[in-house]
């Protein structure tokens, strides 16, 4: 997975340069992947490729302001796509009552997964995985719902029927355990 | 505020991270960042624990469409070179020109068509150049942007349809400042006998009101082919 990171940081690097080709590359690598953060996020088509744009438009202009302090390619990526999918979120308002959290694990979209091992961060996957696993519930769920639906803590306690306290100290306590368990 | 307390940098980090920072905190947040390299690396370092997450979503492929619009955002691809629509700005002129025309004739439209009604309208500035070329088929709108439109980063021009019956504009959505979208023929708007469109200018996402909120920059009827 390593050369992964590799292949990616290479088509980067070239996109720097001002190779379109390597900018294709690492669009076809890396779009469906992004496209799924930004549809969890946003919850409509129209809008996640409206986002799914502007992160690579961004990326393309930004490739050289990439180094490796910032954390992986991928890391990087998803970091643009997220931020931008954030201020559209808060713009456009949506809000968590309209939207179906619910949504299974497996549905239609799972039909459209591409080899997903591309993507390089499968071994800090790996990691996170297992430290979040031994989260309680709680507070494993509040930071979920927190990244990928992009809900304020407000939202949570909606979702989950908690006060509002309840849910930051989950999500807070949550996150200092997994900071321990990453950085050990 | 005591940003070297990195408990408690960490925690910023977090919520800005995950989003629940807002507003003025954010935007505070951001220039704390530039500022200074261990606020940055504290976000670095959690965007790192916290993006492996997204690796367990499935990947969905995005259209073939959005890999043609971000070549045309670099400039590589003229706006209106897309495969699909090749021939789209001398067709839509074209159109634009016939429309005109074809108020003089719609009272024929009943011997000439009787296939699906097609509603178009062209919105245009007051000395008569067209900035968006607007159809409505079923419940979609198709909004084109001429080469006219100004490019306006600080803002989104969002388009309304405005009820015959006086009753309050409904909002139809963004228009795109290049290219071009589609839209959603909203539910709320559904059934209403539509007086005209109007265009406002309005903060980027647009109006926060649910009403046009900025100036009304254009007004156009819709033409029935």
């Amino acid at each position: 997975m390593e050369q992964s990171q590799q292949q990616l940081l290479q088509w980067l690097y070239a996109t720097a340069q001002g190779n379109k080709q390597a900018f294709e590359q690492l669009y076809q690598a890396t779009s469906g992947k992004l496209f799924s953060v930004s549809l969890h996020l946003l919850r409509r088509h129209d809008w996640a490729e409206d986002v799914l744009q502007d992160a690579f438009v961004r990326i393309w202009h930004n490739a050289a302001d990439y180094h490796a302090e910032k954390g992986s390619v991928m890391s990087w990526m998803i970091s643009i796509t997220r931020y931008r999918a954030l201020d559209l979120l808060k713009s456009r308002r949506v809000k968590a009552e309209h939207l179906d959290i619910s949504e299974p694990e497996h549905d239609q979209t799972s039909n459209e997964v591409q080899p997903g091992e591309v993507i390089g961060l499968v071994r800090d996957k790996v990691k996170l995985d297992d430290c979040m696993q031994g989260l309680s519930d709680e507070h494993r769920q509040s930071i979920q719902l927190a990244y990928f639906n992009g809900l304020s803590h407000q939202e949570i306690t909606a979702h989950t029927g908690s006060a509002l306290g309840t849910v930051k100290s989950w999500i807070r306590r949550g996150l200092t355990q997994l900071k321990r368990c990453l950085e050990a | 505020m005591k940003y070297q307390d990195q408990e408690l940098l960490d925690a910023l980090a977090v919520d800005f991270i995950l989003g629940a920072m807002k507003g003025a905190a954010r935007k505070r947040f951001q220039r704390l960042m530039m500022a200074s390299p261990n606020v940055r690396q504290t976000v670095w370092r959690w965007e790192q624990h916290l993006n492996p997450l997204a690796e367990g979503l499935p990947a969905t492929v995005p259209d073939k469409a959005v890999w043609q619009r971000i070549q045309q955002r670099l400039g590589w691809l003229a706006p209106t070179a897309t495969p699909a629509t090749a021939n789209s700005t001398k067709y839509w002129l074209a159109l634009a020109t016939a429309a005109s025309i074809l108020l003089a004739v719609v009272m024929l439209r009943p011997i000439l068509y009787t296939a699906a009604p097609q509603e178009i309208a062209v919105i245009q500035s007051s000395d008569a150049k067209a900035w968006w070329l607007v159809s409505k088929a079923q419940n979609r709108l198709h909004v084109k942007a001429t080469a006219t439109v100004t490019d306006d980063a600080q803002h989104d021009y969002e388009l309304w349809m405005l009820p015959a019956n006086g009753q309050a504009p409904v909002s139809l959505g963004l228009l795109p400042q290049q290219g071009e979208r589609l839209l959603e023929w909203p539910t709320a708007a559904d059934g209403i006998a539509i007086a005209a469109l109007a265009v406002s200018l309005e903060p980027v996402g647009g109006s926060l009101t649910g009403a046009p909120s900025g100036p009304v920059l254009f007004t156009a009827e819709i033409v029935t082919l």
